[in-house]
């Protein structure tokens, strides 16, 4: 003799359940596959892995040694460029709230992380690409500044807003000038919540593909820290690797998976340690 | 000094202020120049085909690229926009029950563990690597779709349209949709909660005053919020559609147009990173995939536009 | 013979260790409107909130003690079931903003299943409206939203939306804190009405001391937590024994 209004919320209960199991399944099991298919492949081998250049269609297991030290580079550079522009549109917007600049800033920043990554390709490839008649991990890491703009700003935008306003009054009153206000105490209350956004940033763009697929050149034989030459990274490895019948490069694949995965989860989980909420 | 009348306090700030303020300008203002080139860059890079092709280029299926002469070219983006609207439509409507489902424990479950699980789970999603999506997606979860999801639904309902085709390597729409959905989930899921958070307790104390359920009292709450559920619909569909390295690997990169979703299929962006290497050999290909790339962000802008009123509404509403 | 509406038996409250209620003891006879007055921060929200166990949204909750209404124990029943006998007024107006004012009034009885057809339904709405002192003003424009109302009409919706589910008991969280004098005073005439021509008791939280002496039968003053002072509104007013109840009757504490 039972209502069908229980039974309506019994079955509501069990369905939000299982799809929330749904839901986050396919990480785990992404995770999962990862490692377990990566792993034999980095044990076998060895250290070598993340020097040697991958090896030719067939035999072999090579290694990422060119796409490893790229992604690193295109994250370095791209962070040099971005950050600090990040840094200057976030203060920006947050100590001139009312500036009709900064809510521009502000509006666009929102529009820029919708925009497709590969067109960011290919506006770099128009500007820089082309004219240069080459391509160069310059001007891939310009096109990964320009997807961690909007990103890190983000971040860097929340952490200086959530300085409690009385700080800052104390600043004033203290008799200290904006610049020092801003830099000695807002900043460094915030510093936690900046350095979260700027690793963030940081992971986000090691795991880019689509902006460096016509902007680096995938040249992935030789070690290089040119930022005029060409260059790979891991992201473009995997995709280019799976896409053959080759079975030792999806192997390859498969261990770079688990590098770049290793890079994104060591971040991740220290920027976790740093703040307890992480915002998209 | 004029006062900035900033939000943090109405005093009249240092004059030390304008060297700061135009130091921090050029930097802030860069993002504009950015803007400005990307719809500069696009626009006149699509602006051979379109002239060429006229409205065709969107209207038509047909990609025949020749080096012979440029009289034989022409090409139509209606399979890669068809595809682009298809596995984006699917991926939000899959995404959305899942989110609410993940909101609503994340909310309104007790217990710590649960929560951390969950919102760890939904922050690492955010995080991966789209490449990484793809590797799995082309590797494991195609296959198994093929086999257990696709084949037996093909033959035991066979005369349905949307099954109608008979699945080869599993690489299609469908499994374009499902993944993208996977991936659009902690995006979709944010947007919920964030409107889910801004209610304010005195209605969820009203909603629970007249005797409501935990499943009316859900359902009440979600309509409250209603436009902001729509309009994160609306930005899922648009950061589906954006999405290129996952949705390659597992669409087909077929110019296909049909109703079967197990038939392959391509998306704007899939084609273009098929095409774009090869595209200067080729007269108008170039363009025409600029073309595509400028619809595109037209229809995303327009997404997000609408998308964001309603989002506002809500915010309005409750402050 | 007048039954006992509710009974609080020695109920103490916890809230993240702190003591918000310290032992209360109240009994009030239905078809009674009992007035809990006192300061802010007396804890006078918390007691109404253990009553219909809204507090157990609140996170880091210890109750001890015993609440009945009529014959159901509140702290051993599912709390949904303890939700369907009392309805409650918040101290701001919250009707639903996303339903037509007849709408706010319905959802009550249709999804408690209280109502068999439209008509029925109807009928109560009007009821509840009436009770309210809102159906003249608005039973011309039942499907507007209720933003189309004044605060004041808005709490009296709210009003109408408690009755709707014919509750034994009817709890207001300090219910004329921020509505104007007129409505206020059709609130109290509300009030009054019902108690005496139906099977209800009210309870209703203020720290206005004029309004509890006015209108209520019974009161209870609350302290930091602790009751004061309670018993029948005339004798306490007359005649209030605790130094804090009269400095609070005065308008000094």
């Amino acid at each position: 003799m039972v209502e069908l209004r229980e039974v309506k919320e019994k079955l509501f209960m069990i369905t939000s359940l299982l799809l929330a199991i749904l839901a986050i399944l396919p990480i785990f099991h992404i995770l999962f596959s990862i490692f377990y298919n990566g792993l034999p492949v980095l044990i076998s081998a060895g250290a070598s892995f993340l020097i040697d250049p991958p090896p030719p269609p067939g035999r072999g297991l090579g290694g990422i040694g060119p796409s490893l030290v790229g992604t690193l580079m295109l994250a370095l550079i791209s962070s040099l460029i971005g950050v600090p522009l990040s840094l200057a549109s976030a203060l920006f917007a947050v100590e001139f709230p009312d500036n009709i600049i900064s809510r521009g800033v502000r509006v666009l920043s929102k529009a820029l992380l919708q925009i497709p990554s590969i067109l960011v390709g290919m506006l770099i490839y128009v500007l820089m690409v082309v004219p240069m008649g080459r391509f160069s991990m310059l001007a891939g890491s310009l096109a990964l500044a320009i997807m961690m703009i909007p990103y890190v700003t983000t971040y860097v935008e929340e952490a200086l807003e959530s300085v409690p306003k009385t700080y800052r009054e104390a600043g004033y009153a203290l008799g200290l000038s904006r610049t020092k206000v801003v830099f000695k105490i807002s900043v460094s209350i915030a510093k936690r919540g900046i350095l979260t956004g700027i690793l963030m940033g940081f992971a986000k763009v090691t795991g880019e593909t689509a902006p460096l697929l016509f902007t680096v050149g995938k040249q992935r034989q030789l070690i290089s820290i040119d930022p005029l030459g060409y260059t790979d990274s891991i992201s473009l490895l995997i995709f280019d690797f799976i896409q053959t019948p080759y079975d030792n490069w999806h192997k390859v694949a498969w261990g770079s998976a688990l590098i770049l995965t290793s890079i994104f989860l060591s971040i991740f989980l220290f920027t976790r340690n740093l703040t307890k909420r992480v915002v998209l | 000094m004029r006062a900035m009348g900033s939000r943090w306090s109405s005093i009249s700030l240092p004059k030390y202020d304008r060297g700061f303020y135009l130091s921090l300008l050029p930097l802030a203002s860069l993002i504009f120049a950015i803007f400005l080139a990307l719809a500069y860059v696009i626009a006149s890079a699509s602006y051979p085909s379109i002239s060429k092709f006229g409205v065709g280029l969107f209207t038509e299926n047909v990609w025949r690229p020749s080096e012979m002469g440029e009289e034989f070219v022409k090409y139509g983006l209606l399979a890669p926009l068809y595809g682009t609207l298809v596995t984006s439509l699917l991926a939000a409507m899959i995404a959305l029950p899942l989110s609410l489902s993940t909101v609503y424990l994340v909310e309104e479950m007790t217990g710590s563990k649960v929560k951390e699980l969950l919102s760890t789970a939904i922050d690492l999603m955010a995080g991966l690597p789209t490449v990484l999506y793809g590797l799995w997606g082309a590797t494991i979860m195609i296959p198994f779709l093929r086999d257990n999801v696709m084949r037996p639904l093909h033959s035991a309902l066979p005369w349905v349209p949307l099954f109608s085709c008979d699945p080869l390597s599993g690489a299609s729409l469908l499994s374009a949709g499902i993944l993208l959905a996977i991936m659009i989930i902690p995006f979709m899921h944010s947007l919920i909660q964030d409107a889910y958070r801004s209610v304010p307790w005195i209605y969820r104390e009203a909603i629970l005053s007249i005797g409501a359920n935990r499943y009316e009292y859900y359902k009440m709450m979600i309509s409250l919020i209603k436009p902001a559920v729509f309009g994160s619909l609306l930005l899922g569909i648009g950061r589906a559609s954006s999405e290129t390295v996952a949705v390659t690997l597992v669409v087909g990169n077929a110019f296909n147009i049909s109703y079967c979703i197990f038939s392959p299929g391509y998306t704007i962006p899939s084609l273009i990173a098929n095409q774009f290497s090869e595209s200067n050999f080729y007269p108008y290909m170039q363009s025409t995939l600029y073309a595509g790339g400028m619809v595109l962000l037209i229809i995303g802008a327009l997404f997000s536009a609408l998308a964001l009123l309603m989002i506002r509404k809500v915010r309005k509403l409750y402050g | 013979m007048r039954r006992v509406a509710l009974s609080i038996s020695d109920l103490t409250v916890k809230i993240g260790g702190k003591e918000i209620l310290k032992r209360i003891n109240i009994e009030i006879p239905e078809r009674r409107i009992l007035a809990v007055m006192g300061p802010s921060g007396s804890g006078k929200s918390t007691l109404l909130r253990a009553i219909n166990r809204l507090l157990d949204l609140v996170p880091g909750c210890e109750v001890s003690g015993r609440i009945r209404i009529y014959d159901t124990e509140v702290y051993s029943s599912d709390p949904y079931k303890v939700r369907k006998l009392t309805g409650m007024v918040f101290q701001v107006p919250n009707p639903f903003p996303n339903m037509s004012i007849y709408d706010n009034v319905a959802i009550g009885p249709k999804m408690n299943g209280l109502v068999k057809n439209k008509k029925e339904l109807d009928d109560l709405v009007k009821w509840a409206l009436e009770r309210a002192m809102l159906w003249d003003e608005v039973k011309d424009r039942l499907k507007d939203p209720p933003s189309k109302l004044s605060g004041g009409q808005q709490q009296r919706l709210c009003l109408a939306r408690a009755l709707a589910l014919r509750p034994k008991l009817l709890l207001l969280d300090e219910p004329t804190a921020n509505v104007d004098p007129i409505n206020a005073s059709k609130i109290e005439e509300a009030l009054r009405g019902l108690v005496e021509s139906h099977e209800i008791t009210v309870v209703f939280v203020t720290h206005a001391p004029y309004q509890a002496v006015r209108i209520s039968d019974y009161v209870a003053f609350l302290y930091m937590g602790e009751l004061i002072e309670f018993g029948v509104t005339k004798e306490i007013a007359l005649n209030p024994k605790h130094e804090l109840t009269i400095r609070f009757l005065k308008g000094e504490a």
